[in-house]
């Protein structure tokens, strides 16, 4: 096959070359190239007669399976652009995505809920079930597809307010996923496992572009950690050979499965950690538990750089500094890395700074948001990583922090900022502040939200609870997932700068250092 | 200790954001916690009747009920 230059161009290479050929098992259930092309084109045809324009905006919120490509590919077969999101975003977050990037289309799962979904119609928005549109669509004048249109909108949390749209075309995707085959070698004789949800980075681009790509194996699962031995099984049943998850997936795997010995996981030539810190005891214990050789490979990578930037080649052995940090190893090829103070002077070898970023793979930076579009390269066209790290005497990157205000609890990045305007749409919270707190247990960095009450001589501890209770429950529903802790605190406790902005550092220090507790400044739980 | 139930289950409606929690429901089942829920509940737990749960105890929690049985296991006098 000739290099393709579109993800439709690469899809219908593989569908017209090989229509039997195994795109994805999912469920046990396998998906054809012929079968995931007609779908698509189906759902294509659907969407451009019903009137979808070139580059218009479709949502998509569809859990991991066949109809998640059918509804994503579907879009841009159309010309349109697809914004894949959590698929148990609630009706507010799916609105306000749609409204970021002013999207009039939503396409749901055949399981959505039919409140959310009319929420959402309610708000104006016109809503397809995917089903719906495969059942009704049928041919179509297709338009023309360039390597340079958007193909999707990546939502990430920015450090500041809303969430931001990393626009990434064919030509950074394509140039991306070349770029993470090449630096980890990886060839189609892979077998892909992954349960990482397909509406994100390195589940949707390195685990099912690069298997399409390559024409390898992808065993594709629901994206759920409630049971991490499915994850084990599907790598043996399947002979898994790569797979990749955060730091603490591989940290449940050490704690969870009582009997490693029972899994057999000799096929594993590669296990990428990345989307979060990585920790050195970690790698041993997941390793040693499994009897498995060097397969953990530490990783880093940033949906504004498509999505992977690092790692090592297989079967390295981790490097580990002074500090305990792990390396994340080189670049991979075309990439290279500055590390620059914060004047944006280079520093040397050891020498701690913003990691920025040069490759052919960058992102065409965010939908509709200029200011934060200039701030995110610099004259050169070099990314600002927003991470702090070194490159040792090797050339090996360490990650040693963030610059931006970021949240990353188990491989998830959440801005402090979605968080704290969810707490304080509650009418008893004057001001919240998120932090993200790491215990050094195995959850890791977990989301702390302190809520300042207005009128505390007005609640009892009954209504404290049920304070507590209801962010977040707003939490689960709006953003998916819940904090490790929520304290109601004392009105004005929240350190401000003078011009109003909150001091998330010095809260930290405050609570970190049990001076909030000592001064009575938290009020509830008692704990 | 039908007192301290409601304890556990107050704690634990509080962590999950779910107002009806009762001593048979089921962690993962019927409130749909997801393990990271379950070890934030644990760290919960071990912060407010100062015990130490190990992996081995997390594991076994299945219900609202076992929970409710390892504190009242651990907080024991010897």
């Amino acid at each position: 096959m000739t290099s393709p230059e579109t993800l439709i161009q690469l899809l219908e290479g593989r569908a017209g070359t090989n229509p039997e050929g195994e795109a994805l098992v999912f469920g046990g259930e396998p998906l054809t190239y012929g079968s995931l092309m007609s779908d698509l084109n189906r759902v294509g045809a659907y969407l451009v007669n019903t009137g979808l324009k070139k580059r218009e905006r479709v949502v998509v919120v569809v859990p991991n399976g066949p109809l998640f490509f059918s509804a994503f590919f579907g879009i841009i077969r159309a010309g349109g652009i697809a914004v894949p999101i959590f698929h148990e975003s609630g009706a507010d977050r799916i609105l306000a995505i749609a409204h970021l990037c002013q999207a009039n289309r939503v396409l749901f799962d055949p399981g959505i809920d039919v409140k959310k979904r009319q929420a959402v119609q309610q708000a104006g928005l016109q809503t397809e079930v995917i089903d719906h549109a495969l059942s009704r669509g049928d041919n179509a004048e297709f338009p023309q597809i360039a390597a340079d249109d958007i193909a999707f909108l990546q939502y990430t949390s920015g450090s500041t307010g809303n969430p931001k749209g990393v626009r990434l075309s064919h030509r950074t995707l394509l140039t991306n996923v070349r770029q993470m085959i090449a630096g980890m070698e990886l060839t189609p004789d892979e077998v892909f496992v992954s349960w990482l949800p397909v509406y994100h980075d390195m589940g949707l681009i390195l685990m099912t572009m690069a298997p399409f790509y390559l024409g390898a194996r992808l065993v594709l699962l629901p994206t759920s950690l409630a049971r991490v031995g499915v994850w084990l099984q599907t790598i043996q049943d399947y002979s898994g050979t790569f797979t990749a998850a955060p730091d603490f997936a591989y940290r449940l795997c050490c704690r969870y499965i009582r009997d490693p010995g029972k899994y057999d996981l000799s096929s594993l030539r590669m296990a990428l950690n990345a989307a979060e810190p990585v920790r050195e005891d970690t790698i041993h214990r997941f390793q040693e538990a499994f009897g498995l050789g060097p397969v953990s490979a530490p990783a880093y990578g940033l949906a504004e750089a498509t999505v992977g930037v690092s790692t090592w080649p297989p079967g390295t052995p981790i490097k580990v500094d002074e500090h305990g940090l792990v390396s994340v190893g080189k670049p991979f090829p075309q990439i290279q890395l500055n590390i620059v103070d914060d004047e944006g002077r280079a520093l040397g070898p050891g020498e701690t700074g913003e990691i920025m970023i040069q490759s052919p793979a960058l992102c065409l930076g965010y939908h509709d948001n200029p200011e934060a579009q200039k701030a995110l390269f610099n004259e050169d066209g070099a990314l600002h990583s927003g991470d702090l790290g070194y490159l040792d005497d090797e050339g090996d990157l360490f990650i040693a922090g963030r610059l931006k205000n970021v949240i990353i609890a188990a491989g998830r990045s959440i801005a402090p900022q979605e968080v704290e305007e969810t707490a304080d749409a509650h009418q008893e919270v004057r001001l919240s502040a998120a932090l993200g707190i790491d215990r050094g247990n195995i959850q890791g960095e977990q989301v702390y939200l302190f809520a300042e009450v207005r009128r505390p001589s007005a609640m009892d501890d009954a209504a404290m609870e049920d304070l507590e209770m209801r962010i977040v429950d707003a939490l689960h529903e709006r953003l998916g997932f819940r904090p490790g802790r929520v304290y109601l605190i004392s009105p004005r406790t929240i350190p401000r700068t003078a011009n109003g902005k909150v001091q998330h550092a010095l809260l930290k220090e405050r609570y970190l250092s049990g001076a909030l507790r000592a001064d009575g400044l938290i009020l509830f739980p008692e704990y | 200790m039908s007192h301290q139930l409601s304890d556990i289950t107050k704690l634990i409606s509080r962590q999950l954001g779910i107002k009806k929690v009762a001593g048979e429901h089921r962690l993962r089942e019927d409130l749909g916690a997801e393990s990271l829920d379950i070890q934030n509940i644990v760290s919960t737990i071990e912060d407010k009747y100062h015990i130490a749960v190990d992996d081995e105890e997390i594991v076994a929690l299945k219900s609202v009920a076992d929970v409710h049985e390892l504190v009242q296991a651990k907080c024991r006098p010897a």
